[in-house]
């Protein structure tokens, strides 16, 4: 499925070019989805990345080891702020799916939640 | 890490591939690294090809006309989702990479175009730039999504180089891809007089610096319809310390004298040029090769040979990625458009992965 945008055609025949915005999956939504994924997923990759040299570059310079990050166990307060921080991120990564569950549900089911 | 106003020769080896334009972050490298990779996943790791094959062995026999075939082939990829997942994929790793390629080197246009300025008359390379050069209207087409096509941007050439080593997946990050053709795969012409070199469409120069370093004592001319891209590979040229001629001029009408070249070298054009001017074009070429002469020409296969998976691609590369004549001469005979125009085989073809090549002489 493709929208072809006004510079569809080739000068000198050639193949019919799609235009800005094609359409692969039967709704557009679902495009625009695959590609917050890949943008995401680049985007995660620079931050990993980053991570990576920084970590490298502390343990070069001394400032910390390998093995003091493999090793690092918080303490009982900040073990449970990373535990909070972290049942967040899920949520929030995972929120769409939760109301997607929700919306299959039965219609008597959705009047009791509300 | 902001790009530094250094001497060039330095600035181009803060990357790996030591002769490709750096970009303005290490930021951007990461994420074009990653884009890589993706392109990497589409191309293989996905195992498209393997699925595809077992919906399609049936449309395996090449004897049946390709384009009979291609019909079947949709039919059967419309109903896959991982066609669709496919192409979504492939366009948008495309998207994404001259998104980050362009804002990344445009961080740094001043510090680009200081650049091609200075290499301007610096030798040993040299650069034929023709004022009164007038673009072909065919040429007007944004090949492989590169925004603003071959020749509208002034750094055209840094962004074309920077696309291709995400294209070649980094297995040409060193040219060592252009280098293998020009070394291992450029039989010599049977007297073995080589003087002079011309290398069509040579875009940032890749072969034609190669052609130089294995033929030092020839005479090697690149030339591309797109100043951008000559300018580019003059610099290039200039920075690798090789001594060779960039030219402004058509492939279809070169302005070279009869007879004038012992190798015609053409690496990926033919896809890229409409019918009628690959017509031209090889008329032109038995025009300027001396006989004797040897045409080397490096380019996509033929329809006729494809399997189901390789016809799909096709299809979806000339109009979702911009290969707007693809099928102009994957659908051809370029055999037959040899013998048409004069040539005879010189030495038996080949096939390099999906590149197939043809060594053409003047037929007596």
């Amino acid at each position: 499925m493709t929208r072809r945008g006004p510079s569809g055609q080739t000068p000198e025949g050639g193949a019919p070019l799609a235009g800005d915005y094609p359409v692969y999956f039967k709704d557009p939504v679902q495009d625009a989805m695959m590609n917050m994924i890949l943008e995401l997923s680049a985007q995660l990759w620079m931050s990993m990345d980053r991570q990576y040299a920084l970590e490298d570059l502390l343990s070069r310079q001394g400032v910390v080891s390998a093995a003091d990050l493999d090793g690092y166990a918080p303490d009982a307060e900040r073990s449970s702020a990373l535990k909070a921080r972290r049942e967040r991120f899920t949520h929030d990564i995972l929120r769409d799916l939760k109301s997607l569950t929700e919306g299959a549900a039965a219609p008597s089911d959705q009047s009791d939640r509300s | 890490m902001p790009l530094m106003e250094v001497d060039t020769s330095q600035a181009l080896k803060r990357n790996n591939a030591a002769i490709l334009p750096e970009l303005a972050s290490r930021e951007d490298e990461s994420y074009l690294d990653y884009v890589e990779s993706l392109r990497s996943f589409v191309l293989d790791g996905m195992q498209f090809d393997r699925q595809f094959a077992t919906r399609t062995a049936h449309l395996e026999d090449t004897s049946e006309p390709p384009l009979e075939r291609l019909e079947k082939v949709r039919e059967i990829a419309a109903d896959m989702p991982i066609a669709r997942v496919r192409d979504r994929l492939m366009r948008s790793q495309q998207e994404m990479k001259w998104r980050r390629i362009v804002s990344s080197l445009d961080a740094h246009r001043d510090i680009f175009l200081k650049r091609l300025e200075r290499a301007g008359n610096r030798g040993p390379a040299r650069l034929e730039l023709n004022p009164g050069f007038k673009q072909p209207d065919y040429a007007n087409v944004h090949f492989h999504l590169q925004p603003d096509g071959y020749y509208k941007d002034e750094l055209a050439g840094f962004r074309y180089h920077y696309g291709t080593k995400i294209f070649f997946v980094g297995d040409n990050d060193k040219d060592q891809l252009h280098a293998s053709l020009v070394n291992n795969h450029l039989p010599l012409p049977a007297d073995g007089r080589i003087e002079r070199i011309l290398d069509l469409a040579c875009s940032v120069g890749q072969s034609t610096t190669a052609l130089k370093q294995r033929f030092p004592q020839a005479d090697v001319t690149g030339i591309d319809h797109s100043e951008p891209m000559l300018r580019c590979a003059h610099h290039r040229a200039v920075e690798l310390g090789i001594d060779v001629c960039f030219s402004q001029r058509l492939v279809e009408d070169t302005g070279y004298e009869d007879n004038s070249f012992d190798i015609v070298f053409s690496f990926i054009l033919f896809h890229e040029i409409p019918l009628r001017i690959i017509r031209e074009t090889l008329a032109e070429v038995r025009r300027v090769l001396r006989p004797g002469g040897m045409f080397a020409v490096y380019d996509f296969m033929m329809a006729s040979g494809m399997t189901p998976a390789q016809l799909y691609h096709r299809h979806f590369d000339s109009r979702h990625n911009g290969e707007a004549y693809g099928d102009d001469f994957c659908y051809t005979d370029f055999d037959q458009l040899l013998a048409e125009f004069g040539f005879g085989q010189a030495a038996p073809g080949k096939r390099l992965g999906t590149t197939e090549v043809w060594y053409a002489t003047p037929a007596p």
